[in-house]
């Protein structure tokens, strides 16, 4: 395996920039195919916010045109939701050293996952009206899918560590976080994730965690005589026999995971956790009905205890 | 130390297998170095400790592996070699004698590639060689003998040497080579090995040879695997066929042979199989044939052998005559039988015997006719018998029971009347006895035994021609038999009776071998033989192959009887027509049946038939594969993925090289090799062949620059300026038209330069030729342009295309007006276009444009080139001329249909 020096991680940011066109095209094909899934699954029911019918006019989207509605009668019915005031999501896919690395050309790094899941999820929640910005420098925030390459460029040059996360963090008040990293800083115990998040949380924010991982980190295929490598091409740890040492690694592993959910749990966020070999696809659909639903409940429950 | 057929050339090197248990444990404790992997998450491993620790250690199909490959580097040491040939035992120099004589060429196969091993031992040994021929070759004039020892040569040098080696179908001469190596100190100072590939024949001089030659150094003498030698030993007619005598060597087992049969052509008339027996060395077939096709028969061969030992040919004495006896209509055959019975006897073997009246013979249509006495009938046959003779017929007579008397004509001398008698009862004088056989007879060269005497004769007169009339006389001088031709025919007279009474000739052994010789010499199929000749000169002669060729000057011709051949007269076919005779080789050879027994200290071996083959290249390849895939393993475990990911990028490397390469392939196309080349590629414009001759070349430069300067002026042709061109060095094919100033001294175009202008003109080009001198001498002509295609010339019909293609012309109008010659018929493939035209009128001097200066080259102005005597009418027409024959260079045919415009319109108006 090739060693990695920070100048090949920049070259390694910079070749995911080169490919961020391609990235939001795809993050922007996923949207598209789970809003029209979302569209379909649709049901009637206490959380749906329905305001009222309108007849259709020409230049509404065909996405609005309530079917059952119009089946009915003659005419075609759009479907009008209750006008809510937009939420701001902050998404921010913390892109360190670790993430820019897979354990299979087949399988995507966990950057450009996370990237994509960020976009994507970016994308759909744009769609809907809300405000979606990144903890870059200047907190760009946008409001239209049209604006997603720059939310795209904004999201690279976000912090690369939450370690180093201080007051630049700035998300609004009662606006929800949402964090993708494999958060391998917080392997240890005793790691600061807790106090991190408490200052994410600081002003009523809700959020969550993704942790992006690579089927590797889980269950490691590793066979025989192996050195095992940091990013920087140190070598961190000599096995004469890997298989030795794997038990203890995956009980490791999953003191690690949990770790992490328990972080999450402590501040009442959501936790959600993709596997880079699995589809992207289902990842984003669960994080996104997730967040929808902590929309409708969690903030309820927030201004419950606030109140 | 061989091991099933491998041997080692250092078997000391094997014992470093003995380590391989060493190694074996060295190899299995050396660890795999560990793989590196990049693995961020690795640093929940720290601080962990695995539970238990294997021993580092190479798995076993690692082990097993390295140990193979380092068994083929001790094995390649060793030097294996499989079917080793191992010939020359001490270190030095190699004599190496080659057989060459007729018993190599059934095994000369075997013994060329037994001279290959020793000669490829003695190159990887680093050895010279001496070699040594041992059958004798033609010398000078007249002489035989051996060739020198060539050495020392290197193996290489040696081996183009015995390439060109060939056996010979004349025995070897071992005395003589004996005698020729002691004479070479230098040699025999040199060699520490001789190899001598020979066989097990015993012939004069072998066993000294190989005495002499183990003194020098140990000798080494090498068999063929397959020892028998066959020869055809004879070949005689049978009154109902054949019979073949073959001669061989006590064979173990009894063994099959196919005789095949062959007639003048070649082809096989048929195959005759034969059993060798164990018991004897000779066998003998009787093959049953009718006489027509034993006739044909030209050679006995043994199939699957090519030796000339094995092959015999006949000669003319081979074709069966037919002999016709004259006698009178009413003697009863008891009675003939009497007279004739000597004659009967030695004829009958050779010859088929007809007994009858002139008349019934000469409708018979028989070779020879043989009369006793007068011939009975000869009054009312005179003519037909004549005619006979003139035709090829032999005519042999013999003194009989009545007198010739005064009976004229059918005879070779005039006869005195009455007989001689010597010795009767009433003579004085003793029997008179046959001497030698003079040159001019036939009969010279055989034996003339004692006790042949003649008591009564027919005497002849002493002509002035009777000495060569005479083929054999009595002691006294006298003629006993006399020829004389008669046109292709030939009279033969014995001047005694065909029976004892007069002498005692018919009864002795010498009036067989007589008719032996007499019988050949009536021709059936060649009626020319009427001048004998004594010196028969080779007519084709066996290499020791038994192949026949051409003779040539090293052969002499053959006087007496044939004998042992040798380098001067190798076997074959000498003399012609009615005299041929065959020199057959294994008529001569004896002494098949004895085997050899070599002198002690000679080490007789069998020629291995397999070739060295050198195993220490395919263990080395061996342990590389092995290597390799070891490599490989190692690359396929430790680098799983960074091998996956180098496959993904693979692929785009190589589609990357392939566009790279296609690329350059696409544009680095051959650089134009004259800028000539490509300005002519990039427009058309004519041309002119440069004569060497700076006026000639002006002018026809400036005469078709003027042309082309007309032809933009007047057409839509628009040519660029004209191109002196080299056949030599320029490509033609650009240019549609040609011109060819002639001119006396103009070189001879090379192969080269030919070629490519008859390609020119195959592939639709067209030449202008001018000889610029009004009239065409077609002599020079031939020698100017000589090796072109030029096809058939004719002068150009007045309403030729050419008239018609631009301007309505009636002649080609030029300085001069000399007639236009052109394709008499054009290749239709061409379109019947005219490929090469021709005359005289000197077309680029009119064409020249007056008070113009060629502005390339900064000539004067052409004016001064131009001959004063062209009118300004002269001037235009040639122009007119010119621009027709370009129209017609670019247009070809098409304008063809303008020719039958009117036709066509008529047609169109009715």
């Amino acid at each position: 395996m090739p060693t990695s020096t920070v100048q090949e991680q920049v070259a390694r940011a910079r070749s995911l920039a080169a490919r961020l066109p391609q990235l939001v095209d795809e993050s922007r094909r996923m949207a598209t195919s789970l809003r029209s899934g979302l569209h379909g699954n649709r049901k009637v029911g206490p959380g749906s916010d329905f305001w009222q019918f309108r007849p259709y006019v020409t230049g509404d989207p065909a996405s609005q045109i309530d079917w059952r509605r119009s089946a009915r009668s003659d005419h075609t019915f759009i479907r009008q939701t209750e006008w809510q005031a937009s939420h701001t999501y902050w998404i921010w896919p913390v892109m360190g050293s670790s993430m820019f690395w897979s354990s299979d050309p087949y399988i995507s790094e966990k950057a450009d996952r996370a990237l994509v899941l960020a976009l994507a999820l970016a994308d759909l929640l744009v769609g809907n009206g809300e405000t979606v910005g990144t903890f870059d420098g200047e907190h760009t925030r946008i409001t239209s899918a049209h604006h997603l390459e720059k939310l795209a460029h904004a999201m690279l040059a976000s912090p690369g560590a939450m370690t180093e996360v201080t007051a630049t963090l700035q998300p609004g008040r009662k606006h929800s976080v949402v964090v993708l990293s494999d958060f391998l800083e917080f392997a240890w115990p005793g790691s600061p994730l807790s106090q991190t998040l408490k200052f994410l949380t600081s002003s009523q924010n809700d959020g969550g965690l993704v942790q992006i991982l690579d089927p590797a980190e889980v269950s490691p295929p590793f066979e025989g005589r192996v050195d095992l490598l940091d990013t920087r091409a140190k070598i961190v740890y000599r096995s004469e026999k890997f298989e030795d040492v794997r038990d203890g690694f995956e009980s490791r592993a999953r003191l690690w995971r949990a770790r992490i959910q328990d972080a999450a749990r402590d501040n009442n966020w959501l936790y959600d956790r993709h596997i880079t070999a699995e589809s992207a696809n289902a990842a984003l659909l669960t994080l996104y009905q997730h967040l929808n639903e902590r929309q409708h409940h969690g903030i309820s429950r927030h201004s419950g205890t606030s109140a | 130390m061989m091991v099933a057929g491998i041997s080692f050339v250092y078997p000391a090197m094997l014992a470093g297998l003995i380590l391989l248990p060493v190694l074996w444990l060295i190899i299995r404790s050396a660890p795999r170095a560990p793989r590196r992997l990049v693995f961020p998450a690795a640093r929940l491993l720290l601080g962990l400790s695995a539970t238990r620790r294997e021993a580092r250690r190479a798995p076993i199909w690692q082990t097993i592996l390295r140990s193979l490959i380092l068994t083929a580097l001790i094995v390649a040491a060793a030097r294996p070699v499989m079917h080793r040939a191992d010939y020359a035992g001490a270190p030095g120099s190699i004599l190496l004698i080659a057989e060459t004589g007729w018993s190599a060429a059934a095994h000369w196969q075997e013994y060329r590639r037994g001279m290959q091993q020793v000669l490829d031992q003695a190159r990887s040994d680093g050895h010279s060689i001496y070699v040594a021929r041992s059958a004798p070759e033609p010398s000078g004039a007249t002489d035989t003998a051996l060739s020198p020892i060539i050495g020392p040569l290197s193996p290489r040098a040696a081996d183009q040497y015995v390439d060109r080696l060939h056996p010979v179908p004349w025995p070897s001469d071992y005395i003589g080579l004996s005698d020729l190596i002691s004479n070479r100190q230098d040699i025999t100072t040199a060699v520490a090995n001789v190899i001598w590939m020979t066989d097990d024949l015993v012939l004069p001089g072998k066993e000294k040879l190989a005495d002499d030659l183990s003194a020098i150094a140990p000798v080494t003498i090498l068999r063929p695997q397959q020892t028998d030698q066959i020869v055809v030993h004879d070949m005689e007619r049978t009154r109902n066929g054949m019979q073949v005598t073959l001669h061989h060597n006590r064979i173990d087992t009894p063994r099959n042979v196919a005789l095949l049969a062959r007639d003048d052509r070649g082809r096989v008339l048929l195959q005759h199989d034969l059993v060798l027996d164990p018991a004897t060395s000779q066998t003998t077939g009787d093959i049953l044939l009718p006489g027509d096709i034993t006739n044909a028969i030209q050679s006995i061969g043994l199939r699957d052998v090519e030796s000339a030992a094995t092959l015999y040919q006949t000669g003319a004495g081979w074709q069966q005559r037919k002999v016709g006896i004259i006698v009178s209509s009413g003697e009863t055959p008891q009675l003939l039988s009497d007279r004739f019975f000597f004659l009967d006897r030695a004829i009958s073997p050779f010859a088929s015997i007809a007994y009858g009246p002139l008349g019934d013979l000469l409708q018979d249509g028989v070779d020879i006719l043989v009369a006793a006495g007068p011939i009975s009938g000869v009054a009312s046959q005179r003519a037909p018998l004549s005619q006979w003779i003139d035709a090829g017929g032999m005519l042999v007579r013999f003194a009989g029971l009545q007198d010739h008397g005064s009976e004229q004509g059918f005879l070779p001398v005039t006869l005195r009347l009455g007989n001689r008698d010597f010795g009767g009862s009433m003579s004085w004088e003793k029997p008179k006895r046959l001497v030698d056989f003079p040159e001019t007879s036939p009969f010279f060269g055989i034996d003339v035994p004692n006790d042949i005497t003649v008591n009564r004769q027919l005497l002849a007169e002493p002509d002035a021609d009777i000495v060569q009339k005479t083929w054999a006389r009595l002691d006294d001088g006298t003629p006993l038999i006399t020829s004389a031709p008669q046109n292709a025919g030939r009279i033969v007279l014995f001047h005694v009776t065909p029976w004892a009474d007069w002498s005692g000739l018919p009864m002795s052994g010498l009036f067989v071998e007589l008719w032996q010789r007499l019988l050949p010499l009536a021709s059936p199929s060649d009626q020319s033989a009427n001048d004998l000749q004594t010196a028969l000169p080779a007519q084709s002669v066996l290499d020791g192959y038994g192949r026949s060729h051409q003779s040539d000057a090293m052969v002499l011709p053959l006087r007496g009887t044939p004998q042992l051949p040798d380098p001067r007269h190798p076997p074959g076919i000498y003399g012609s027509n009615g005299q041929a005779i065959a020199v057959n080789l294994g008529h001569f050879l004896t002494g098949l049946d004895q085997k050899i027994r070599w002198p002690d200290g000679v080490v007789s071996r069998t020629l291995t038939g397999q070739d060295q083959i050198d195993l220490a290249a395919l263990c080395l390849l061996t342990a590389t594969v092995l290597l390799m895939l070891d490599t490989l393993i190692l690359l396929a475990i430790n680098h799983v993925s960074a091998w996956r990911a180098r496959r993904y990028a693979m692929g785009k490397i190589t589609g990357f090289l392939v566009l790279v390469l296609t690329g350059y392939g696409l544009i680095s196309g051959h650089p134009a090799q004259a800028t000539n080349n490509s300005e002519a590629a990039l427009q058309p414009r004519l041309a002119y062949l440069q004569t060497n001759v700076a006026a000639i070349d002006r002018l026809s430069h400036s005469g078709l620059a003027g042309l082309s300067e007309i032809l933009r002026r007047r057409s839509a042709a628009s040519l660029a300026a004209p191109h002196g061109i080299d056949p030599e060095t320029d490509d033609l094919s650009f240019y549609p038209l040609i011109y060819w100033p002639l001119n006396d001294g103009q070189q001879q175009l090379s192969d080269f330069a030919r070629d490519k202008l008859n390609r020119y003109l195959d592939g639709g080009g067209m030449i202008l030729i001018d000889s610029r001198d009004r009239e065409v001498q077609p002599a020079r002509l031939r020698h100017l342009l000589a090796g072109l295609e030029i096809p058939i010339l004719d002068r150009a019909p007045s309403d030729h295309i050419i008239f018609r293609s631009f301007y309505l012309l009636d002649q080609a109008y030029g300085r001069f007006e000399a007639p236009l010659w052109l394709d008499a018929t054009p290749d239709t493939r061409l379109d019947g276009v005219a490929s090469v035209l021709f005359g005289g009128n000197d077309w680029a001097a009119a064409w020249t444009l007056p008070q113009e200066t060629d502005a390339d080259t900064g000539q004067p102005p052409v004016a001064r080139l131009r001959p004063d005597d062209i009118t300004a009418q002269q001037h235009e027409m040639a122009l007119r001329f010119g621009v027709n024959l370009v129209m017609y260079a670019l247009t070809g045919s098409y304008k063809g249909d303008q020719v039958h415009l009117p036709a066509i319109l008529e047609r169109l108006g009715r």
